[in-house]
């Protein structure tokens, strides 16, 4: 049984348009194993999982499912041949209870007999160990709360083969573990599990083998056991890595940024931040560590003049020898034109702070394009910044006016990254910087920050990534429904340590009952997530 | 799972007979011969089907749309101010619509452009001498045209409302406007207190619609400039792309919509004087014959490149002119609404090939053939 072939690719390729998205592949897949398919972005991981699932269809090579070729023309198919895909972005309809989201499109009698649906729903969870309350509505779940749902819908149909694209990036520590212990029993009754992902810690944690691709090509196959994390990581990207970050000790530490009872509400009127305080020195990185949507977006936008605060809030910035500035109640605008220099890289890069349609040029000029004289366009300086951006930060476009849309998310992201440094900030604000850049790109930036916190500039990192987050900063602020929960020495402090922070408000001191807790700690900000989610 | 067991069973699996792709570029050579492929293919339709509703032969047919254009200088200066005037609507709404701002209120704001105009011609039209009285007309007929626009503009922002039935509605509203006062103004109007010439653009280089030609000409300059080289352009193209980064950049969407809508409108309200002025010389709810919309479609199609817009204006044109021609040989069996239906046509092939330009279909057992 187990090492029964479940599915067998060979000689997939894809293309679109001029670009090979994947080329040639051929790889397998056994039954009740744990494969992990690992790539750089835009190595065409996601492309050839959506071809198993029936969302593309591959332009050559053929597909075996248990030893039978198949055409999997739709989603459909795929599900006849029980093949199941938990996308990142959650399919799911925000307004329907995890029951009806279950059977949304199966079809049955016209009668329809709800109380045998949650029998059977309850059933998979016992089996699996998953918690899935039938009757709860979408919009009242949190991030992990949908995937599991996610998955259960896929279970529901009857699924012997899932996938998984990248199921631990909105996920805490604590809920990770549960979900490789859900993943562990479904290996157990035979299922065959992909899980796409580029964290190799994970990697090593969870699978039995990993499936290596590399510019849409695949590399190879190996047993995780005779793999280690840096073999995994050459094997990825195809040269030799430095996986290290230079943590400096920070010199000549000088207040920034001083905020104090910060607090928002969304346009629910949610509270999103509530009595948020810190301060934030230039020459130290400081991080900032929480589940997403707890008020990380909120807190950086309310620093650069994009929030509505509410009363008593406050932002005092210290110039070099100046009076302190209060920045609440100051446009973005005002904000840089006082000489206070913020830059903020967006969570959604294109989606804010860049413009898709247009190319980098234009993209530099987004904040200067006003200056200089007036009426007209002065397309000089920012085409001179676009040329060193690409040339420093090794941006591949086809030329500098080519729609940054076209260009890969590695690429996009240096872009913006890029033009926020060039404006040479003494705050320097950063969301997910590294979303979703492969391993090179991340470690490019990490230096980047690194070298602005030498300067002196106070660097505010929101990341994802908690082993990062350990390695990169200084001290790293932990929010937990859109309060400060902790703010830890990030030398002395554990990955455990803020795991727990990000789930409860006071951390480890009075968590010895977690599980417990978690939930209702969670129960908080899911409130805010769904209203978020529904604008 | 049984379908897809038994499927497998019987025979080689079955790749779907076709597929679409989505296509990332499209090389401009072959944007331009799907488009010419589009147009002939639109004629050899509209002249099939005079054909079948007309006893001339299809060389007949041809021969006089041709010659029902380009006959003499009539026909031709028929056919061009009808393209400018076309052109123009379509040049002031492309900023609207590149702004994601779907105004579709064309027809409305070049009533509104032209009750502000006619306002002056009908009261002060006997008083004030042309070179008062022309300035004051068109700059009316701007505000006019642009205030028609500036209020879903406002409401859209302020108070998040659909700006597509917005600016609709408003045209509804222009039209029934214009009703009330036509029967207001007709006494007037019926005492001959106008003449002819008051309030009427000169001739220009010895043509009556000399001066709409310029306007045109002009109108598609400024829009190129301004869309492509300015600051207030480049916002626009911020704005309508992607809101949320121009909130980060800080450009105010409240000033930028609404400097934005009022200028698409004023623009429209300008054809508005120029059929006041220019054209009918009086005022009629079915002034513009429909252009605010058809514009919509042309500068949709010259995805807002004025240049192009020029190009559709005239073969819009043209299909009008031609089909007019052939309704006036055939008076007793056709209808000048022929002329719609042709252009419908016209604009069917003309919308459909962008499916062409956007996607590629592969059949059954043809892999993709990647470069």
């Amino acid at each position: 049984m187990k090492d029964e072939i479940a599915v067998q690719l060979t000689g997939i390729t894809k293309r679109f348009g001029p670009v090979t998205a994947n080329s040639a592949v051929t790889m397998d897949v056994r039954r009740g194993e744990v494969l992990a398919l690992l790539g750089e972005n835009g190595s065409g991981k996601t492309t050839l999982m959506n071809m198993l699932s029936g969302i593309y269809f591959p332009d050559e090579g053929t597909i075996e499912i248990n030893g039978t070729p198949a055409s999997i023309r739709s989603p459909k198919d795929a599900f006849d041949l029980g093949i199941g895909m938990i996308h990142q972005h959650f399919k799911l309809v925000d307004v329907f209870t995890a029951a009806e989201n279950i059977i949304l499109g199966l079809p049955g009698k016209s009668r329809l007999n709800m109380r045998a649906v949650k029998e059977k729903i309850r059933g998979i969870c016992e089996k699996y160990g998953f918690e899935v309350d039938p009757d709860r509505k979408v919009y009242n779940m949190s991030v992990s709360e949908k995937q599991t749902l996610e998955i259960v819908k896929v279970l529901y149909r009857g699924a012997d083969i899932l996938i998984l694209d990248e199921p631990t990036a909105v996920l805490t520590p604590q809920e990770t573990e549960r979900l490789f212990g859900v993943i562990r029993n479904m290996r157990a009754d035979g299922k065959s599990v992909i899980i796409i992902t580029h964290k190799l810690h994970e990697v090593m944690e969870i699978s039995d083998r990993v499936a290596i691709l590399r510019r849409g090509k695949y590399i190879t196959t190996l047993e995780t056991k005779d793999a280690d994390e840096r073999s995994l990581a050459e094997a990825m990207v195809g040269e030799k890595l430095a996986l290290n970050i230079d943590r400096s000790e920070p010199k000549n530490t000088t207040l920034r940024l001083e905020v104090k009872h910060l607090s928002c509400y969304n346009a629910e009127g949610i509270p999103t931040l509530s009595g948020v305080s810190f301060d934030a020195y230039g020459g130290e990185i400081l991080g900032i560590a929480g589940i997403s949507g707890c008020g990380q977006k909120e807190l950086l936008e309310s620093i650069a003049g994009l929030q509505q605060t509410r009363p008593g809030s406050s932002v005092l910035y210290y110039p070099d020898g100046g009076e302190a500035e209060e920045l609440i109640g100051k446009s973005p605008r005002e904000i840089r034109g006082l000489g206070v220099a913020l830059s903020f890289v967006p969570e959604d890069r294109l989606g804010m702070g860049l413009v898709g349609s247009m190319g980098m040029t234009d993209n530099m000029m987004l904040k200067s394009y006003d200056m200089g004289a007036p009426v007209f366009l002065h397309k000089k300086d920012p085409s001179a910044l676009a040329g060193a951006v690409r040339d420093d930060l090794g941006v591949v476009t086809p030329s500098l006016s080519t729609p940054v849309r076209r260009l890969s998310g590695g690429n996009v992201q240096k872009v913006l990254v890029g033009r926020e440094i060039s404006e040479a900030p003494t705050v320097l604000l950063t969301a997910y910087a590294v979303r979703g850049l492969d391993i090179n790109t991340s470690y490019s930036i990490y230096r980047l920050l690194n070298e602005q916190k030498e300067k002196g500039v106070a660097v505010i990192y929101v990341g994802e990534d908690i082993d990062v987050l350990l390695e990169l900063c200084d001290r790293i602020l932990i929010l937990c429904g859109g309060v400060v929960s902790g703010i830890v020495d990030a030398k002395s402090t554990s990955k455990e340590e803020i795991g727990l922070y990000m789930t409860k408000v006071g951390g480890p001191s009075d968590t010895d009952k977690s599980a417990g807790d978690y939930t209702d700690g969670n129960e908080e900000n899911d409130g805010n997530k769904g209203k978020e989610d529904g604008r | 799972m049984k379908d897809a067991k038994e499927s497998a069973r019987s025979g080689a699996p079955r790749e779907p007979l076709m597929r679409l792709v989505r296509r990332d570029t499209v090389k401009p050579a072959r944007a331009v011969a799907v488009r010419a492929a589009a147009i002939v293919l639109s004629l050899l339709v509209c002249g099939v089907f005079f054909v079948t509703v007309t006893d001339s032969s299809i060389i007949e047919i041809y021969s006089a749309m041709i010659s029902g254009t380009f006959r003499n200088g009539i026909t031709v200066n028929t056919f061009l101010k009808e393209a400018c005037m076309l052109l123009i609507i379509a040049v002031g709404l492309a900023p609207a619509f590149k702004m994601s701002f779907w105004n579709v209120g064309g027809q409305g704001q070049v009533l509104a452009g032209g009750m502000a105009a006619a306002m002056w011609l009908f009261y002060f039209g006997n008083d004030l001498p042309n070179a008062v009285l022309l300035p004051l007309m068109i700059v009316s007929a701007a505000v006019g045209g642009g205030v028609w626009a500036l209020l879903p503009a406002i409401f859209r922002v302020k108070f998040t409302t659909n700006e597509t039935l917005f600016t609709l509605m408003m045209n509804y509203i222009a039209i029934q406007l214009v009703k009330y006062l036509r029967i207001t103004w007709s006494p007037i109007h019926a005492l001959g207190m106008i003449t002819r010439k008051a309030g009427s653009l000169p001739s220009l280089f010895g043509n009556e619609n000399g001066w709409i030609y310029v306007i045109a000409a002009a109108a598609v300059v400024l829009m190129y400039v301004y869309m492509n080289k300015t600051k207030h352009g480049y916002e626009i193209s911020v704005v309508g792309e992607a809101p949320n980064t121009a909130r980060y950049a800080g450009i105010s969407e409240f000033r930028v919509i609404v400097r934005t809508a009022f200028i698409s409108g004023a623009i429209c309200g300008i054809a508005g004087f120029l059929y006041v002025s220019a054209i009918d010389h009086t005022i009629s709810e079915t002034m513009g014959g429909g252009y605010g919309f058809t514009a919509v479609i042309v500068a949709w199609l010259a995805k807002f490149n004025p240049i192009f817009m020029t190009l559709f204006s005239l073969l819009i044109s043209f299909v009008r002119s031609g089909s007019s021609e052939i309704v006036s040989m055939n008076t007793t069996t056709l209808d000048s609404s022929i002329a719609n239906i042709n252009i419908g046509i016209f604009l069917f092939f003309l919308l459909g090939c962008e499916f062409f330009l956007n996607y590629k279909i592969i059949f059954r057992g043809r892999g993709e053939v990647g470069k």
